[in-house]
């Protein structure tokens, strides 16, 4: 299994292989996938624009919707995904309390992602976002299948109270 | 088999934008007409055949509650599906529209998948295929 | 007070229609006096109905294009001056059909063909009673002649033809003020 760690991405072209990103939180999970060549990918991004510190977006572009998608996309066509032909999801993006007190960067990533996604000529297959939950996701490479869960410990502060345990894998449409 | 939509709305932009969505959607599309008001429209459908059309409401000349009208009193259009699509979301323009006839009535503001659905809905599992 | 309710869905509106189309997240409200000048794109809508009057909505010229390449999904170099108007016509229908069916989904309305104009001024006019600020934006016939008439910014509170509202809307990236004129009074539908 690969993990995708916050501000990371991994693709595959292995029909075996699942890929995995943890605790979403206010971050964006997306996923890719291309049912025909069998090509898919996560990308965990944290930040919704590389406009605001130029050398993080050279060293650290999947900290950012922008430079993490364009990341994402150009590796996934290279490997022989097809644009028309790919399905992306998103997760994550919840109301959260990040490091800086922004209570809305979860809906500020959640839009940068779809303006992002918008502009490059692609639609939604299907989303879990918002709320104050924090979301892992789950994609295996011989389906397309997107699994997700809600898990309720990690990022949750204030006024929010924590949560425990887990939830039930769900299939994302 | 290819589907032609005719786009009826007085904002050039909304109809760039549904235009565009449309192209996005997965439909294996025909050819997209567009026209300003139910006049237009109706000129449209005299001289070409279209799936489904996407009206708007408020429109100077004929409004989209005309057309739809029109449509549904036509032998020939009747059979033509009708979306709306419309800021008005009061709970009497919708039930009078649809009860008119309408298959569809999405609000503005939407999402481009949320039109997609509405299409797909309307024109009941037409087959979207992944384009190579 | 109606004043509030009309605030809140005016702002709701405003704010459902940016995140729903342009991908524009409202972070808060602005003072009026952060418009500037002269560079402005600005459209007024007239509605009739259970109620009647109009919505101008007023965006800097760079702010909307930019709104409008997110809304088209194109880059803002394919974004013209022209094509700039036609979405900001667009956006103020959009906010104008919303607000009307938020203030009372069990009434009925009708919204006239969109006004536009470019780099029209907006100035700010103090209210002689105690509530929010009011911008009238010039020419003063962007919220129609009679209207203009009839309210003085000394005058009697009891001549005001009925409750407007204005709300400079901040998304981080811009601007966008969204101003509204009833000609009537306005009381929620119980």
């Amino acid at each position: 299994m690969l993990v995708v760690g916050v501000g990371d991405y991994k693709l595959s072209c292995d029909p075996g292989e699942v890929i995995t990103t943890y605790a979403l939180g206010s971050c964006i999970g997306v996923t890719i996938h291309d049912p025909i060549a069998r090509i898919g990918g996560m990308l965990h991004f944290m930040l919704p624009d590389s406009g605001l510190d130029a050398l993080k977006a050279q060293t650290r572009p999947c900290m950012f919707a922008d430079t993490g998608l364009s990341r994402l996309l150009q590796d996934a066509y290279s490997l022989g995904a097809a644009k028309s032909r790919t399905l992306v999801r998103l997760a994550g993006g919840a109301q959260m309390l990040d490091a800086n007190g922004v209570f809305n960067i979860g809906k500020r990533n959640y839009m940068a992602a779809r303006k992002i996604l918008w502009q490059s000529g692609f639609m939604i297959q299907s989303e879990d976002v918002g709320g104050t939950v924090s979301r892992t996701i789950r994609l295996e490479i011989s389906s397309g299948q997107t699994w997700i869960r809600a898990t309720g410990t990690g990022e949750q502060c204030g006024e929010y109270p924590a949560r425990t345990g887990g939830q039930e894998w769900q299939l994302m449409c | 088999m290819a589907i032609n939509v005719l786009i009826v709305d007085d904002s050039p932009a909304m109809r760039t934008m549904i235009s565009r969505t449309l192209q996005l959607s997965g439909l294996e599309l025909g050819t997209q007409f567009e026209a300003g008001n139910g006049e237009e429209a109706l000129g449209v459908l005299r001289e070409h055949w279209v799936d489904v059309i996407l009206t708007d409401i408020n429109m100077p000349g004929m409004d989209g509650e005309e057309l739809v009208r029109a449509v549904e009193a036509d032998d020939l259009l009747k059979s033509v599906p009708v979306i709306v699509v419309s800021t008005d979301g009061t709970d009497a323009r919708m039930h009078r529209l649809c009860s008119m006839g309408a298959r569809g009535y999405l609000r503005k503001p939407f999402r481009p998948e949320a039109l997609r659905n509405e299409i797909w809905k309307v024109l009941g599992g037409q087959s979207c295929t992944p384009q190579a | 007070m109606y004043a509030t309710g009309l605030s809140k869905t005016i702002v709701d509106s405003a704010a459902e229609v940016l995140e729903t189309m342009c991908f524009a997240c409202v972070l808060g409200l602005a003072e009026p006096e952060v418009l500037p000048g002269k560079d402005n794109v600005s459209s007024t809508v007239r509605f009739g109905g259970d109620l009647a009057g109009s919505m101008s909505v007023t965006v800097p010229q760079p702010y909307a294009r930019n709104l409008a390449s997110s809304f088209l999904g194109i880059t803002e170099a394919e974004v013209s001056p022209l094509v700039t108007r036609q979405f900001v016509s667009e956006l103020t229908n959009m906010i104008c059909g919303c607000v009307l069916t938020g203030l009372d989904s069990q009434g009925a309305f009708q919204l006239f063909t969109p006004t536009v104009e470019q780099a029209p001024e907006v100035r700010v006019v103090p209210e002689p009673i105690s509530g929010p600020w009011i911008v009238k934006p010039e020419p003063v016939a962007a919220i129609g002649d009679a209207l203009a008439e009839e309210s003085s910014p000394a005058g009697d509170a009891g001549e005001t033809p009925g409750p407007r509202c204005l709300h400079v809307l901040d998304t981080g990236d811009g601007v966008i003020a969204v101003g509204l004129q009833l000609e009537t009074g306005y009381e929620r539908r119980q």
